[in-house]
């Protein structure tokens, strides 16, 4: 793993908002026209990051899978005990980013990386860091529920089993403790012994935050958790998220504004493997400094 | 569209067809039939000596008649005599198979006669008896007399005429004559002749035969718990004093001697726990090896110790008893005392045994052929001396038998089909240590190949680097799946019974000099380590030299394996476990065994695990993986809870096809293992349980040599077919406990 020094920015297009501030007039943005034609731009990171503590911080991060490249050069700093979301289009690399913080894309065969990431201050990409050590820390929900064909209890106490809890007193109580945090307990507390398969969609995926939380992860990674969720449930995994996340960071990956807007602290939008725009939420979703990003969260394209 | 139904539906009818037919024949084997009493015509022109015989018909067929049988046909119809039934509806004369036993007579068991040749007066007489012999096959006739014997002493009178005497069987007629007793001292018996209607022999003969059963169980059960037993101590005091004798021409040779098991175990432990500390101390951060090293240091220091204190124990003659000259002596004389006492023991116990077979013999019935007037003899060699009871299994008139009798009759043969052994070359009798055997290899096969292919898939598909190596290893193991079987019976037979176990016998053909062994073993260790680093290395450098990096590294684990064996085939320190035997020349693993068989078969079927279980692996789906990983579960943690399980209905079908086929597997069989008569089970309730050195019998072999292989098939076609039939029922049965389990599986799997 080789890190390549930060590219000279050639071509600087971050244009301000009043130049370009063109709503009604069909798309013509000058930073996606250079994403697409693959020209480096520098995005534009508001000033209300800095100064913050940084659980999580991307210097210059690109992933390959093979010779396709899926995140450019990607540097962003994400605060300790924020949640932050991160929107764009479908297939501009949210799940990669989230699962190269994990390092679950070391499993895909062929995936090189390139630039550093750091977990409090640590590199997660060194040769001598204890992946399976790492990932004990980080929660992650994906965005399909993927329950394993095991019964509700044992699926929800995994992680604790894997650590070598024997003590069935423990187990059952932090099992209890993470279904009630992922407001599925009063469904499931009387079938705990069933298969995780008999679930429902959303009851699977309320499942797997339980299964994520349950061993006090530093970090929550969730990628797109209320896909699969009704309106309900999905109120409930927000109000979920923003209890704990008085306790742990959160990063969230979703394609509803709304949910970014209504749980998230700061918000990251990407497109084709490059952040755009980084900002606090309210800022990106009222004041964004870039008119593509004002498009992409009103709707208007993307 | 309708060629594909109509093949469907032909493979469906061969199926079905041939299934019902050896069910059918299966189990009508044993059903009693009767017996004819077959009468021709007076002038018949058949090679037989008499016109009446009785006969047990098998089967009738029509056949082309020779021009002389024509001129005969002819004849009979100028004489307005044929019989129009004797014919099929095509004009060709019809022939009858009839099963007529009495191969003592210098006779074939069956016989085929052309039916125009019957008399129209076929009658079966309800005094025909079919008794089952222990040997020589069955006997067709009539009873006549029970025979008593009794032994006087030397020196009462003989009886110029027979006197009438009175038995508890009723009046009868004595004799006397000289004889000897098992001692060889001349004795004089007193033979009584009770003659009886034959009708009456199925009321007078069947409590005796009983009786006679019992005696001949207590003589067994007396060989079994007294007699063997003096023979087997006998054995094991030959071989202790051998094995010291051995010891001491190796001690006087200066050669090394075996080690002990847990001298190998600390062998073992300390080179093992060497690699292991390489592999730690390469794989450690650069920058905290220098904390490790002085924890490094201690383990190491005390694996050297242990290595240091193992060698000191093998190459210094001072630790473990040492034979001497003198200690032989005194051995020799100790075993010599004790064989001969046992020796003392077992002649009296020889002695008891001829006694109570000679007692034995004083019961006797005289059974009639209808056709020669002969008795059954009780060697053939002798013809005056008539059937001794015990040697009669089983007496049935089939012809007075009512429904209930012969259902009763059918049952007993079923019965010690099951759970009896072969007699007459197995052509009769049962197929109980048949069944134990192909049992007992099925169940090692699958002992042996379950847990190796999933082992070996699993390397296969999480473990191993996907990439040249892998793939021929792939293609190999499915070519392996091609192989004619009968090239791994040569396999097996050259590799396994004679070279593997040669090595377990007597231990290495030519083991090096100690100096040379070791040097082999520090070499090895260092190949090991090489490998380690270079694995290590091509993990962390870039692409294109990481191929070439784990190419070597793979290089170096082929020649590591290679020497390990090469280790293994040259040790010094290993003389085999049964050196003793082998240097008497009597071969214990090296020679055709159920073990060898069971591991043949194992490779045999190994690719189907394999490929089933690969693909069972690769059909778990990448989220719950992913889902498992992103827990913080190790990739052993993972592979054991979340990919196993998931995989296990795919690993449990793969075993199924794979026992099912080696269970019905002969070839190889008959070269590393299936004998046609093994003397002992291969498992009892001795010692090891499991004897894998034995031969064994089993059902395919047992087929083919009923089928082929044996002088009489027509009287041993009824116990082909039972035998067809079992084979397939235990296959079935194996396979309905392994589908149910998988049922049980699967649903668990899809929730409960
Ligand atoms: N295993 C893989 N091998 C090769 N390419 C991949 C792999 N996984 C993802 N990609 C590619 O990387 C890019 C980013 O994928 P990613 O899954 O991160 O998108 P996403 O932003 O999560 O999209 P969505 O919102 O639809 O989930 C896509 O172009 C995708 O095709
Ligand atoms: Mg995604």
């Amino acid at each position: 793993m080789e890190t390549t020094a930060p590219k000279p920015s050639g071509l600087r297009r971050t244009l301000l908002r009043d130049d370009a501030a063109r709503p009604s007039q069909p798309v013509k943005t000058l930073v996606l026209d250079a994403i697409r034609a693959g020209e480096t731009f520098t995005p534009a990171v508001h000033a209300s990051l800095s100064g913050l503590d940084p659980v999580l911080r991307l210097n210059d991060f690109s992933l390959f899978y093979g010779p396709t490249q899926a995140l450019f050069s990607i540097s962003m700093n994400v605060p300790r005990g924020k949640v932050t979301a991160i929107i764009g289009p479908s297939g501009c690399g949210k799940s990669t980013l989230l699962r190269s913080v994990n390092r679950l894309n070391d499993l895909v065969d062929g995936v090189r990386i390139e630039g550093d990431m750091l977990l409090n201050g640590r590199s997660i990409y060194d040769r001598h860091v204890d992946v399976i050590d790492l990932r004990k820390r980080l929660g992650m929900v994906f965005q399909k529920p993927n329950p394993f064909p095991m019964s509700i209890f044992e699926n929800v106490i995994y992680p604790l089993r894997i650590d070598g809890e024997r003590r069935r007193r423990v187990l059952e109580e932090a099992c209890e403790r993470a279904l009630r945090s992922a407001a599925i307990w009063d469904e499931v507390k009387d079938r705990l012994n069933a298969s995780a398969l008999r679930l429902s969609g959303g009851q699977q995926q309320r499942l797997c935050i339980a299964r994520a939380i349950v061993a006090d992860p530093e970090v929550l990674l969730l990628d797109e958790p209320c896909s699969a969720l009704d309106p309900i449930a999905t109120l409930r995994v927000e109000e979920l998220i923003h209890e704990i996340s008085q306790r742990y960071t959160v990063m969230i990956v979703t394609h509803n504004m709304q949910q970014a807007m209504r749980v998230s602290h700061f918000t990251a939008f990407m497109y084709l493997g490059r952040l755009v725009e980084y900002g606090a939420t309210p800022e990106i979703f009222q004041r964004p400094h870039l008119p593509e990003t004002e498009q992409y969260v009103t709707g208007r394209f993307g | 569209m309708w060629l594909m139904g109509a093949a469907l539906a032909l493979c469906v009818i061969l199926i079905v067809g041939l299934v019902s037919l050896i069910a059918w024949q299966g189990i009508r084997a044993f059903w009693p039939r009767p017996i004819d009493l077959v009468t021709l015509r007076a002038d018949h022109v058949l090679e037989l000596r008499g016109e009446r015989f009785f006969g047990i018909a098998v089967r009738d067929e029509p056949y082309e008649p020779l021009p002389r049988e024509l001129e005969r046909i002819e004849a009979l119809g100028n004489a307005r005599t044929l019989d129009l039934t004797a014919f099929h509806t095509d004009g060709r004369p019809l022939r009858r198979l009839y099963l007529v036993g009495n191969r003592d007579l210098g006779q074939e068991s069956s016989l085929w006669v052309p039916l125009y040749e019957l008399s129209l007066a076929t009658a079966r007489p309800r005094s025909a008896l079919l008794v089952d012999r222990r040997d020589w096959g069955p006997w067709l006739g009539e009873a006549h007399a029970l025979v008593l014997d009794e032994y006087l002493s030397h020196d009462v009178q003989l009886f110029d005429d027979p006197q009438s005497v009175e038995t508890p069987f009723g009046p009868g007629s004595a004799h006397r004559f000289e004889g000897r007793n098992p001692q060889g001292e001349p004795i004089i018996v007193q033979r009584t002749t009770i003659d009886f209607e034959p009708d009456q022999a199925s009321r007078i003969l069947p409590p005796l035969i009983a009786d006679a059963h019992r005696r001949q169980a207590e003589i067994r059960r007396i060989e079994r718990e007294s007699r063997f037993p003096i023979d087997r101590r006998l054995n094991r005091l030959d071989l202790r004093l051998r094995q010291a004798e051995l010891d001491l021409q190796r001690a006087q040779n200066g050669r090394t001697r075996g080690l002990a098991l847990p001298l190998w175990a600390g062998l073992l432990v300390s080179i093992v726990g060497c690699a292991w500390l390489i592999k730690r101390t390469l794989k450690l951060p650069v920058e905290r090896r220098r904390g490790f090293l002085p924890q490094m240091t201690i383990r190491g220091a005390v694996l050297l110790a242990v290595l240091a204190a193992v060698v000191a124990v093998i190459e210094h003659p001072w630790a473990g008893p040492r034979i001497t000259a003198t200690s032989l002596e005194a051995l020799r004389a100790s075993v010599e005392e004790e064989s001969r006492d046992l020796r003392m023991e077992a002649e009296q116990i020889d002695r008891l045994l001829m006694d109570l077979r000679h007692a034995d013999q004083r019961f006797r019935a005289v059974i009639l052929d209808p056709r020669t007037g002969a008795q059954a003899p009780q060697t053939t060699s002798d013809p005056r001396e008539p059937l001794v009871l015990s040697q009669i299994v089983r007496l049935a008139a089939p012809n007075e038998l009512s429904f209930a009798g012969k259902l009763r009759l059918y049952a007993s043969r079923i019965a010690e089909f099951v759970a009896g052994e072969p007699r007459n070359a197995n052509q009769e009798g049962g197929v109980f240590p048949v069944i134990i055997g192909t049992v007992t290899l099925t169940l090692l096969l699958t002992v042996a190949v379950v847990p190796l292919g999933v082992i070996a898939a699993i390397y296969l598909r999480e473990y191993a680097r996907q990439g040249l190596l892998t793939s021929a290893v792939r293609i190999g193991v499915n070519n392996l799946a091609g192989v004619p079987s009968i090239v791994y019976g040569v396999f097996g037979l050259g590799f396994f019974c004679y070279t593997l176990g040669r090595w377990v016998d007597a231990g290495p053909t030519d083991p090096l000099p100690r100096t040379e062994w070791w040097m082999l073993v520090v070499g090895v260790l260092l190949v090991i380590a090489l490998a380690m680093g270079l694995g290590l290395l091509a993990r962390a450098s870039t692409r294109s030299s990481a191929r070439t990096l784990g190419l070597f590294a793979g290089l170096c684990w082929i020649t590591a394996v290679c020497i390990v064996i090469g280790i293994i085939a040259t040790t010094p320190y290993f003389h085999g476990f049964f050196e003793a035997k082998a240097a008497n020349n009597i071969s214990t693993f090296r020679a055709r065994g159920i073990l060898w068989a069971s591991l043949t078969l194992a490779l045999l079927t190994l690719p189907v695990v394999i490929v089933a279980t690969e693909e069972a692996i690769a059909a778990v789906p990448r989220s719950l993986r992913e889902g498992s990983y992103g827990c913080g579960a190790g990739k052993w943690q993972t592979i054991r809870r979340i990919v196993l399980p998931g995989a296990m209905p795919g690993i449990l079908t793969g075993a199924i096809l794979a026992v099912s086929r080696g269970a019905g597997e002969v070839a190889p069989l008959m070269l590393v293992g299936a004998a046609k008569v093994a003397p002992q089970l291969p498992i009892s309730g001795e010692f090891p349980f499991i004897h894998a050195e034995r031969s064994f019998m089993h059902l395919g072999f047992h087929i083919f040599d009923l089928g082929f292989q044996s002088k009489d098939p027509v009287a041993a076609r009824p116990l082909i077919w039972a035998t067809t039939l079992l084979l397939i029922l235990i296959v079935l049965a194996l396979n309905m406990a392994a589908i149910l389990l998988r049922a049980r599986l699967r649903t668990r799997q899809s929730g409960f």
